[in-house]
C-alpha cells in the first residue's frame, strides 16, 4: 500500500533512540556532575530533579531494543553480539546507578557517600560503555551471512574510546542545562560555571569526530564533501558552531531554559550528522536497512502495535514533565 | 487462626517460589534441542563468544545481583525491626499522596502537601 516499512521502522527506532539518548543522557549527566558538587543538600536536589522521570527515560532505550529485534532481527544480532561486552557493563551500570537512586535516600548517613559514588561511577560506566558502543557502530562490523564473524573485543579501538569520553562530556552537558533549568541559587550558580567548559569540549569533541571519522571511511567522507551535497549538508556543522557561541552568550545573562534548548539543538545535530553519515546502513559499513529488514509481514503486524503504543509514551511522558514542572528546592524530598 | 494464617502464609512464600522455578525449569529444559520449538535450534541461535566471555559476564551479573538483593533485603529487615512509627494516625496521613514504593515504609521525608491539607 505504498508504504515503506524498512524505512518507517527505521525511522521509529532512531526516534526512540533519540528520545532515549536526550531523555536518560541529562539523567546520566546528573551523575557524572555529581562529584563536581560537595555539598550534601544540593546533591540531592539534583537528584531530585530527575528522581520522578529518570526511570520513565529508560523506557525508550526498551523499546529501541525490542523494535530492532521485532523489525531488524539481523541487525539485532548481529550488534548485540558484537557489542556484548560494551552492553553488558552498560547494563552494570544502570544496575548500580538505579538502585543508588533508591537506595541513597534509605541509606544510613554512614552509608550515603557509597550510594553517591555507586550513582557516579554507575552514570560514568553507563554512558562511556554508549559511548564506546556508538564509535564501533561508526566503525562497522565483520558480517559473514547473517551473523558476525568478529571477536569479542572488535569494539575496542582508539576512536571508540575517543567517542566514550565525548559522550561524557555531551551528557555533562545535558544534565548542567536540565540543572540550571531546574534549580536555582548557588547551584545553579555552580552549573552556568561548568557549563562554559563542558560546552567548549563538546565542540572540540564534534571538531574531532566529524574529522576522524571521514579520514577512516572513504563512503562517509565522499557523502559530506561531494557536490552538490556539500552544500545541503554545510548547514549541520555550521549550526553546531551557532548553538555554540549562542550557548557562550546566553551563559552570561541570567539564563533558565535557553542553555538546555541549546544543548538539545547541539544533540540533534549532531544525531542527525551520524545518520547522515550512516544512512542506509543498520550495520555498517554495508548492510543496509532493506537487507536486515524483518518480512513484511512481520513489520506490518508489529507496526500495528508500535503506532499504537508511542502515543501512550508521548502522552504520559509528557504528563509527568508537566506534574513536576518548575524549579526543585532544596529539602523538597518526592520520596 | 491468626497464627494458622501467619504458618500459611510463612509456607506459602517458600513453595510459590519453588512452583515458579520448577515451572520455568520444566518449559527451559523440556524445550531442548530447541530454542523455538520446531523452527530454531538452540546450536542454530548460539552466538560466537567463548566460554571465557560468557562465563565473565553472568559471573557480574551474578555478583551485582546479589549485593543490590543483598543490601535491598538488609534495608527492607531494618526498615521492618525499626517498626511502624509510633502516632499511627500521623503515619495515615503520610501514606496520602505517596508512591506506594517498595522501600518507602518508613516515613524518612514528610509529603509537603500533607502540612498544606491540614491548614
Amino acid at each position: 500500500m505504498g508504504v515503506d516499512l524498512p524505512v518507517l521502522w527505521a525511522l521509529i527506532i532512531g526516534f526512540g533512540l533519540m528520545m532515549y539518548v536526550v531523555m536518560d543522557g541529562f539523567d546520566l549527566g546528573i551523575g557524572i556532575l555529581l562529584p563536581f558538587v560537595r555539598s550534601i543538600e544540593d546533591r540531592d536536589t539534583m537528584v531530585n530533579t530527575v528522581a520522578p522521570v529518570w526511570d520513565g527515560n529508560e523506557t525508550w532505550l526498551v523499546l529501541g531494543g525490542a523494535s530492532l529485534l521485532a523489525a531488524f532481527p539481523m541487525a539485532y544480532a548481529v550488534l548485540l553480539s558484537a557489542l556484548y561486552i560494551p552492553l553488558v557493563l552498560m547494563l552494570t551500570g544502570l544496575i548500580w546507578r538505579g538502585v543508588a537512586f533508591e537506595f541513597r535516600f534509605k541509606a544510613d548517613a554512614a552509608h550515603r557517600p557509597f550510594w553517591d559514588k555507586a550513582f557516579a561511577w554507575g552514570s560514568y560506566v553507563a554512558t562511556i560503555a554508549q559511548g564506546v558502543s556508538l564509535g564501533a557502530f561508526i566503525n562497522g562490523f565483520k558480517v559473514t551471512g547473517p551473523s558476525y564473524q568478529g571477536g569479542a573485543f572488535d569494539w575496542l579501538t582508539p576512536f571508540s574510546l575517543f567517542t566514550g569520553i565525548a559522550l561524557l562530556a555531551a551528557y555533562a552537558l545535558l544534565g548542567s542545562t536540565w540543572l540550571i533549568l531546574k534549580t536555582e541559587g548557588g547551584l545553579q550558580r555552580r552549573m552556568i560555571a561548568l557549563t562554559r567548559p563542558i560546552t567548549l569540549t563538546v565542540l572540540i569533541s564534534v571538531g574531532v569526530v566529524s574529522v576522524w571519522t571521514p579520514l577512516n571511511h572513504a563512503g562517509i567522507a565522499a557523502r559530506w564533501f561531494s557536490f552538490p551535497d556539500l552544500f545541503f549538508l554545510a548547514p549541520v556543522p555550521l549550526l553546531v558552531l551557532v548553538a555554540v557561541w549562542a550557548m557562550l552568550r546566553v551563559l552570561n545573562r541570567a539564563p533558565n531554559a535557553a542553555p538546555f534548548c541549546l544543548a538539545l539543538l547541539l544533540l540533534f545535530l549532531g544525531y542527525s550528522g551520524l545518520a547522515i553519515s550512516l544512512w542506509p546502513n543498520i550495520i555498517p559499513p554495508n548492510i543496509s536497512i532493506r537487507a536486515a529488514a524483518a518480512p513484511p509481514q512481520s513489520m506490518g503486524f508489529t507496526l500495528v502495535g508500535a503506532l499504537f503504543i508511542i502515543p501512550f509514551i508521548l502522552g504520559y511522558t509528557a504528563w509527568s514533565y508537566f506534574v513536576f514542572r518548575g524549579k526543585v528546592k532544596a529539602g523538597g524530598g518526592y520520596h | 487462626m491468626f497464627s494458622v494464617l501467619t504458618t500459611f502464609t510463612k509456607v506459602h512464600v517458600v513453595i510459590s517460589l519453588i512452583a515458579i522455578l520448577a515451572g520455568w525449569f520444566t518449559t527451559e529444559v523440556g524445550r531442548q534441542p530447541w530454542v523455538v520449538y520446531g523452527v530454531m535450534r538452540t546450536s542454530e541461535a548460539v552466538s560466537n563468544h567463548s566460554p571465557q566471555v560468557l562465563s565473565a559476564t553472568l559471573a557480574i551479573f551474578v555478583l551485582v545481583y546479589c549485593t543490590v538483593f543483598g543490601t535491598g533485603i538488609s534495608y527492607m529487615i531494618k526498615l521492618v525491626a525499626r517498626g511502624p512509627d509510633a502516632s499511627l494516625g500521623q503515619a495515615e496521613e503520610m501514606l496520602h499522596r505517596r508512591p506506594a514504593r517498595p522501600l518507602s515504609a518508613a516515613p524518612d521525608h514528610v509529603d509537603p502537601a500533607v502540612d498544606l491539607v491540614k491548614e
